[in-house]
């Protein structure tokens, strides 16, 4: 796309002569990411204080210019391209660490701190920062939060979702906004944590930082299949053992390690699981017992506690593995389809048939606990066909995971390379919903554009939502008799929050617990289900959840913003939308990084933009501490809001509680 | 399997034909398709560090080479941006440590200076260190020569009459501050301390490095007294290895010096004589002579034999209990400027000398860390090498280091020099000088 030279001069004004690049080489070293995509921008804005970002956006706006942020462009899903041209942001230079709170927990940084960059600075300190991708060393906290990146310790500690406590936020339009999780209302960082820059751009991130464990115990253990290591790591999860990370590798990976940084691998073993455990020394005692246990019962080889430095020496050379792979073919491709666990091993027999079929070489590395598998394919991209069958199974492998109800994404985001996979994975409803949200965001559709929605998505869908039988299909009806007639109503459960005397539609009704997965430590259950029912039916089967035995509903729980806690533990969504479709997300997933994350819009919406169904969240074998309730209060009408309530409900026939209403 | 573009299709030898990496030899565009664009490197460039711009990354470098070979960018000595890109390039070898498939980058960014016939030394220095490997004996008088003019005060009369502020002279000046206020002529240092350069039936070849020759004769002193312990030496003075036309000149040039070495070493006790350096530079570089010579068996073989048969000083460095120096209260730090390389066994070997000679006082560093840009680095692109330098003594004083041990006398001087300006409570020193 042409970009006129009035507007360059503005940017040129804005940023800085030096700071604006249109010529061939800068243009050309900005098209490319870890992927393997390749789009030309028309200009390169490098950016050297947050201040300007604000200011360059405007400018970008009123000439209707796409732009693209970017940071380490470390990623795989080819989010940094610009497949519409336009401007790609340099925020690489913007890496100042404003502040680091030990008391309060928290650490103020603009998006260009690399991970590890802060782990430095916070290690002095006795504190850490959890989320801990693979690049960590290369990748920027900016650009962890476009993709909502994880790591090993995911399992135990969440994803980067989970540990951005404020953001700044630059619209697509140039107006800023700064969001807190405190806050009431849907949980607005937590949509933009893997919203991937289509819906603005970060320019400052408070996050949350833990104080680095006193006891950490590391074991190595071997076993003769991988089935055997995965079926360890469910065992150990129905014991109630959370580690902090447990990394399963199979043979080839081992092997492939080993020649690059020897660490004590067992290379004839089928897999290898790394297993690390923190907390108190008492109860690192008694879960040390039952892991040797467990691991012997699924026939372990061979079970090793890290001695001396041994630990680091095992996580450097798994942090390694990719490398080892890069050293066999040029290419790699990692794909990062999540499974539910209790699917683990039926994929991994899928995946390698898929691989046997068409005679590719992969690793298998996956963050067992949480169903992430990384098939590292490796091929060399010269070779056009090497590199289209490399793409082939890349997509078999996530039909796969979709098909064991899984996602296509868990921690790498979906950015132009797996958005055609994305209409594989959500009905056309969800689709839509996510264009609504883009929409209402940036209507322009100037931000990181042509990311995450499928192109043409209504033809390609796996079709819209079934007809639900039973109390659902009537509770459809009501809540569509209800919109018919125009007249604006509540959203309610038992009605013991509001207590409206208005007109409101009850999703009492909706009372069934769907099911109790003990496998993959999940429940499913119907908006309507009273906290009381919930925790008496879980407390038969021998599990628990976080909420509390008190009056209200589960859905009200969600919604009503007085458990803000609670949205960490919930991995899918079902909701009845205004215009009446039917929308799902997620399932008994540990983590979804495919499309944006609509629990988080639905959390504290207080039945805005849809009427939540159905929840899956997860359950414990061992109590946890029950959540305590907030006091309820109106949601924030804020810029968001106000679009989202445009986009979603033009009509306003979904009311809430006025911001001034006092609420019992 | 595939038709590998090069450069210069029409002037294959004015390229290595197959880069000799730890994964085995590769052509250029095997080694750049390498690079799957992971970033890694980037974090651990001290050019990215300091403009945070893929144009001044490993990755970006790699990048751009690649794309020329493929031809979606033309090589133009004109076209500012490639030339920032490629002259900015400390060619430290860090982003090759840090890379999982080991892309040479330095060797990358050689190769397209070499296409595009970057002369990226001031044009005066350059025409005058490059006579060193066309005419040494009038290198040699002129180097002389210029440091009795420089004692004379005629650098300091220069600057009086702002001739040194003339575009192209103004590394007179900076180089004026580094030097010693007053440099000795080797000759007479040998002969001061009764040192033979040339002994009797010798066992080791001794080959100053340019600075030990020239500029810090203490330095080949100090390494002729350690290798005389062990071994009868003889010295190969003002004898040209041809890294200088390596890494700024003429690949031919270069290949032609080498050619020399080897000749002459292959004449001398059947070409198994071991030859000492005492400069890691040059280390470095003669350890990856063989690449120079593909295709062409004897040269390659002569090649081969002397890198086995290469000594670094930290070989011959004798690393007895009874030399343990007593505890110092500061600490000690190697510098681990080079070019090419950080890791191997020669920082290895020196590391663990240091750490048997200092016990705690040693503080391990690590090649990410920031360290003083080598071999010339700071005529090339004085600003970064300022700013780089900076870091250097940031993190010097952040460890309270008072010792910085280096690995070449280019090193050195430039370290001591920031030093005195920056943190005067550390000293630079290489090596050599850390057992007196």
């Amino acid at each position: 796309m042409h970009i006129p030279a009035s507007t360059l001069r503005a940017l040129k004004r804005a940023v800085g002569q030096q700071n604006v690049c249109t010529d061939d080489v800068s243009v050309l070293l900005h098209a490319y990411d870890c992927s393997l995509s390749r789009m030309r921008p028309d200009v390169v804005i490098h950016l050297t204080k947050a201040e300007q970002v604000a200011r360059v956006v405007k400018i970008l706006h009123r000439h209707h210019i796409p732009f693209v942020a970017r940071a380490g462009a470390t990623n795989h899903a080819g989010s940094c391209s610009t497949p519409k041209g336009g401007a790609v942001l340099n925020l690489a230079a913007l890496t100042n660490i404003l502040q680091i709170n030990t008391q309060a927990g928290y650490a103020l940084v603009e998006p260009g701190v690399v991970t590890a960059q802060l782990g430095r600075e916070l290690k002095p300190l006795g504190f850490f920062y959890a989320p801990d991708p693979a690049s960590q060393k290369a990748c920027t906290l900016g650009g962890n939060l476009a993709q909502n990146a994880s790591g090993a310790r995911c399992l135990k500690y969440g994803g980067t979702l989970d540990h951005v406590l404020e953001i700044t936020l630059v619209l697509p339009d140039g107006k800023t906004q700064t969001l807190a999780r405190q806050e009431t209302g849907p949980d607005w960082v937590g949509l933009l944590c893997g919203s991937e820059g289509t819906l603005g751009i970060v320019t400052q991130l408070k996050v949350k930082i833990l104080p680095t464990p006193k006891h950490v115990r590391t074991f190595l253990s071997a076993f003769p299949t991988l089935e055997d290591c995965v079926q360890t790591v469910t065992d150990l999860t129905a014991r109630g053992i959370i580690p902090r990370c447990m990394e399963a590798m199979d043979q080839l990976t081992t092997q492939t390690v080993e020649q690059m940084a020897p660490a004590g691998f067992p290379t004839n073993a089928g897999a290898a699981l790394l297993l690390e455990l923190d907390g108190e020394k008492r109860s690192l005692e008694k879960e040390e017992k039952i892991v040797q246990e467990v691991c012997r019962q699924n026939h372990a080889l061979k079970i090793q506690a890290a001695q001396n430095n041994q630990a680091a020496l095992w996580w450097h050379s798994r942090q390694n593995a990719y490398n080892a792979m890069a050293r066999l073919a040029p290419n790699v491709l990692v794909c990062d389809g999540t499974v539910p666990r209790s699917e683990l091993p039926g994929t991994l027999r899928k995946v390698r048939q898929i691989l046997a079929q068409h005679n590719m070489t992969a690793s298998l590395l996956f963050h067992a606990g949480d169903g992430n598998f990384h098939p590292q394919l490796i091929f060399d991209e010269r070779n056009s066909i090497e590199t289209q069958r490399a793409g082939k199974v890349a997509k078999l492998i996530l039909q796969a995971c979709i098909d064991a109800g899984g996602t296509v994404s868990g921690e790498h985001g979906i950015g132009v390379e797996k958005r055609s996979m994305l209409a594989c994975q959500y009905n056309q409803d969800t689709l839509d919903l996510f264009s609504h949200i883009k929409h209402a965001f940036d209507p322009e559709d100037l931000a990181n554009p042509c990311k995450i929605i499928p192109v043409d998505y209504a033809e390609k869908t796996a079709g819209t939502a079934k007809n639900e039988p039973g109390k659902l299909q009537n509770f459809q009806q009501q809540f569509k008799q209800q919109l018919a007639s125009e007249k604006p109503f509540f959203i309610t459960g038992t009605n013991a929050v509001l207590q409206t005397q208005e007109t409101f539609l009850s999703v009492k009704e909706l009372n069934e617990i769907v099911d109790i997965d003990l496998t993959n430590y999940t429940v499913t259950a119907q908006a309507g289900v009273t906290l009381k029912q919930l925790a008496r039916t879980l407390k038969k089967h021998g599990v628990y959840s976080v909420l509390p035995e008190e009056k209200g509903t589960l859905g009200g729980a969600f919604s009503s913003g007085c458990y803000p806690a609670f949205y960490a533990h919930t991995t899918g969504l079902q909701a009845l939308l205004p215009n009446g479709s039917c929308v799902r997300y997620g399932g008994k997933l540990t983590k979804n990084a495919a499309g944006y994350n609509l629990l988080r819009l639905f959390a504290g919406a207080q039945g805005a933009w849809g009427v939540v169904t159905e929840l899956t969240f997860k359950i414990y074998a061992v109590k946890p501490a029950p959540l305590t309730a907030n006091p309820f209060v109106p949601l924030r009408q804020n810029e968001l809001y106000k679009r989202m309530k445009k986009e979603l409900d033009p009509k306003n026939l979904l009311k809430i509680p006025e911001e001034t209403a006092h609420v019992q | 399997m595939f038709n590998d573009p090069c450069l210069e299709p029409l002037f294959p030898r004015r390229h290595v034909e197959e880069l000799q990496t730890s994964l085995g030899n590769k052509t250029l565009y095997n080694s750049v398709s390498a690079c799957n664009r992971c970033g890694i490197c980037a974090a651990v460039c001290p050019t990215y560090q300091l403009y945070h711009q893929e144009n001044f990354s490993p990755r970006g470098r790699n990048q751009i080479l690649r794309l020329c070979l493929e031809g979606k960018i033309k090589l133009n000595k004109e076209n500012r941006v490639l030339r920032e890109a490629l002259i900015s390039c400390t060619l430290c070898g860090r982003c090759n440590e840090a890379c999982a498939a080991q892309v040479p980058t330095a060797e990358h960014v050689l190769e397209m200076r070499r296409a595009l016939g970057l002369r990226v030394l001031p044009r005066l220095l350059q025409s005058f260190l490059q006579l060193r490997d066309h005419k040494p004996r009038l290198f040699s008088t002129l180097t002389r020569t210029a440091l009795i003019l420089r004692r004379l005060w005629v650098v300091k009369i220069a600057w009086l009459f702002q001739i040194t502020h003339l575009p192209g002279l103004t590394w007179i000046n900076h180089l004026d501050d580094v030097l010693p206020a007053r440099i000795i002529p080797l000759a007479k240092v040998l002969a001061k301390a009764n040192v033979q350069a040339n002994q009797e039936n010798p066992e080791l070849i001794y080959l100053p490095s340019l600075e030990a020759e020239f500029i810090l004769p203490n330095i080949a002193l100090a390494t002729l007294r350690l290798a005389q312990k062990k071994y009868r030496t003889e010295t190969w003075q003002n004898t040209a290895t041809g890294l200088f036309s390596y890494v700024y000149g003429d690949l031919r040039q270069s290949r032609k010096m080498l050619r020399k070495l080897l000749a002459r070493h292959a004449k001398t006790g059947n070409g198994k004589r071991p030859l000492l350096t005492d400069s890691v530079d040059v280390y470095l570089f003669l350890k990856r002579a063989p690449q120079l010579f593909s295709g062409r068996k004897l040269w390659q073989e002569r090649a081969q034999n002397l890198a086995q048969n290469l000594l670094f000083v930290t070989d011959i460095f004798p690393t007895d209990s009874d030399d343990k120096i007593p505890s110092t209260p500061g600490s000690v730090q190697l510098e681990r400027s080079a070019l090419f390389e950080r890791q191997g066994p020669a920082f290895e070997k020196a590391e663990k000398i240091l750490t048997t000679l200092f016990g705690k006082n040693f503080v391990k560093c690590f090649y990410t860390d920031a360290d003083t840009p080598a071999f010339g680095y700071t005529f090339v692109a004085p600003k970064n090498a300022t700013r780089m330098s900076l870091k250097t003594v940031e993190k010097i004083a952040r460890l309270q280091t008072q010792q910085v041990v280096t690995l070449s006398g280019l090193a050195a001087l430039e370290l001591a020099y920031v030093l005195k300006k920056f943190y005067p409570a550390a000293q630079a020193t290489h090596f050599v000088h850390v057992n007196r």
